[in-house]
């Protein structure tokens, strides 16, 4: 009777348009909250380009090609910056993928249950850690460790590869890709072991039930479930690294040079803007910084429009069960 | 006969909550022994038991000895793993890997055992999917996801799976109750056929199909083996008068 009665209730016509207009009210709000998203990054562009304009149309596409940044000769050529950048966010994931990926592995599927909290807990701090202290800690502990230790002992075993020639002096490429690599690896991690997490029980089983070893079950069964939340945890770790200011500019060693060797001190565009901007005297000087940052914004962008292409294509291939 | 599987005083847990009830029972050699029972009376745990799967859920145990040829299962010096390898399993709900294609998933197991010769490969895809009655219609599309077949397909790619192992001994856990008709005869016939090198264990809801396939039923209630009996004394002359409820539909 009262089932009855509720029943006749939804389904009484007033009803029923009343949930159509909250419908159609909820596709309009969320509509325009993505549309916003869209404009403000469009306006952000917008706003790069014009700011940037002299140097556009003086450096051309040179900005990006030419390897002399000689502020004073009034020479503007961002290629070490997007090398800088570019190399020690490579280093970062380098290391930090594998690095994140064991640790998700291990809290998610070896450690014994008392261990997941603290050691969960602290990758999870080192996600908190303000950015300038990163960069203290990279001038006062990594960058003499790097100097006397890591950097000879690299050169001594890997010295013919070009990437270890040479002598280290603390600041430089490799130290901000260690950096880099300690700030992403908890996006990593925590992600991954998220994504570890929602890998269903009966694929484990499956697994199992076949006489896969645990580490085979892992390898065959959760590790390809997750890929592809797995690749975006990498993304998001790749776009943390390529942005990264402070730390970065307190540890790469600030000078404007391609090299071959890990060792040498580069700069990266986002450490250029920082430490460039407050004394840039010219009209032009200013505008080639924001072509600096709208190159950095290009940059990301791609690499981030290619990361979904790998996504959509590794995901494209396995349409999720249908049971 | 022979038996290949001994069960003595078989209990299991969920943390403090006790599912099976001193168990025992017999599998033999080279046929069908069928477990039919209500739902949640403990028929998958049972089974789980015997390959060692029940451990690996968290907060769960078991106490008692599972014989598999004389040999205690649980003794220390077993690695489950092997185990494992011996008793296959296809579970209560399709399970394929999502992100391996329909080959790879039958090959799943093989390759683990260093198969790469890749003639003798297919051909034994090939003939676990035929026995698995799925052959004729995944036999142009191996290189597409699992994932991507009905249920019913997916439930037979399990089977697929486990038989290309050539295991000893075979669990399957409610493998027909996403299949249709035409495809649970073509399983059924496959039981047949596969008992003559196999021991087999089934778990059915379908009592029909029990009496169809088994030489040797059994009936659990509430965690514990009510009736062990030939399949036609359970069905015609249950000596327990549970069993015979349970049988003949008076029972919830
Ligand atoms: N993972 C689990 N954690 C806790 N309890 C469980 C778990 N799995 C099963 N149980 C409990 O164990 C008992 C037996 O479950 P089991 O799955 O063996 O039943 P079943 O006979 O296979 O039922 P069905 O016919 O529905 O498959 C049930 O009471 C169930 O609630
Ligand atoms: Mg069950």
């Amino acid at each position: 009777m009262a089932a009855d009665s509720i029943v006749k209730r939804l389904k009484a016509p007033g009803a029923l348009a009343r949930g159509r207009l909250a419908d159609r009210a909820f596709f309009i709000a969320t509509f325009i909250f993505a549309g916003l998203v869209l404009l403000i990054v469009a306006a952000i562009f917008i706003e790069l380009a014009v700011m940037s304009w002299p140097s556009l149309i003086k450096f051309g596409p040179r900005f990006i090609t030419s390897s002399d940044w000689d502020p004073v000769a009034g020479k503007f050529g961002a290629l070490p910056l997007i090398f800088g950048t570019v190399a020690s966010s490579v280093i970062a994931l380098l290391l930090a993928v594998p690095l994140g990926l064991g640790v998700a592995v291990f809290l998610s599927e070896v450690s014994p249950p008392w261990l997941k909290t603290p050691v969960g807990f602290l990758v999870e701090l080192l996600a908190g850690i303000p950015s300038v202290i990163y960069g203290l800690w990279g001038i006062f502990v990594l960058a003499p460790l790097v100097m006397n230790h890591l950097a000879p002992w690299l050169n001594h075993y890997f010295g013919w590869l070009p990437l270890f020639r040479g002598t280290s002096y603390g600041v430089g490429l490799l130290t901000a890709g260690l950096i880099l690599t300690l700030m992403v690896l908890p996006f990593i991690t925590s992600v991954s072991r998220e994504i570890l997490a929602t890998v269903p029980r009966d694929q484990r089983e499956a697994a199992l039930a076949l006489g896969m070893t645990r580490w085979e079950v892992i390898r065959h069964a959760v590790l390809p479930y997750g890929r592809v939340g797995i690749i975006g945890a990498v993304i998001l770790a790749l776009g943390r690294a390529l942005g990264e200011t402070m730390a970065v500019t307190m540890v790469i060693g600030n000078t404007p040079r391609i090299s071959a060797s890990l060792f040498n001190p580069a700069y990266s565009m986002a450490a250029v803007i920082a430490n460039e901007f407050t004394e840039a005297s010219s009209r032009l000087y200013v505008s080639a910084l924001i072509e600096v940052g709208l190159v950095l914004f290009g940059v990301t962008f791609l690499v981030n429009a290619a990361a979904r292409l790998l996504i959509w294509r590794v995901g494209g291939g396995q349409k999720r069960a249908r049971v | 006969m022979k038996n290949r599987v001994e069960v003595h005083d078989l209990s299991a847990w969920f943390d403090e909550q006790q599912v099976l009830f001193d168990i025992n029972v017999a599998i033999e050699d080279k046929c069908v022994t069928a477990i039919i029972g209500p739902s949640g009376c403990g028929k998958s745990t049972f089974i789980r038991c015997v390959n060692r799967l029940h451990e690996t859920v968290p907060g769960a145990r078991m106490s008692g000895r599972v014989l598999l040829d004389k040999d205690d299962i649980y003794a220390q010096v077993v690695d489950p793993v092997a185990i494992r390898k011996r008793i296959g399993m296809v579970f209560q709900r399709p399970n394929p890997f999502p992100t391996m294609s329909i080959f790879d998933n039958v090959a799943a197991g093989l390759k683990l055992n260093g198969f790469r010769r890749s003639a003798e490969l297919q051909e034994i895809v090939q003939r676990s999917l035929e026995q698995a009655a799925l052959w004729d219609q995944v036999k142009d599309r191996l290189g597409e996801a699992g994932a991507s077949l009905s249920g019913g397909q997916q439930q037979r790619l399990c089977i697929a799976r486990a038989l290309a192992v050539e295991p000893e001994i075979l669990l399957m856990d409610e493998p027909c109750s996403a299949l249709d008709p035409a495809a649970t005869q073509r399983v059924e016939d496959l039981l047949v056929e596969l008992q003559n090198n196999y021991a087999i264990v089934i778990v059915t809801h379908n009592m029909q199909q029990a009496a169809r396939v088994s030489k040797y039923t059994g009936f659990f209630l509430n965690g514990g083996l009510i009736e062990f009996d030939d399949t036609s004394r359970i069905f015609t002359n249950p000596q327990d008068k549970r069993t015979e409820d349970y049988i003949t539909g008076r029972f919830g």
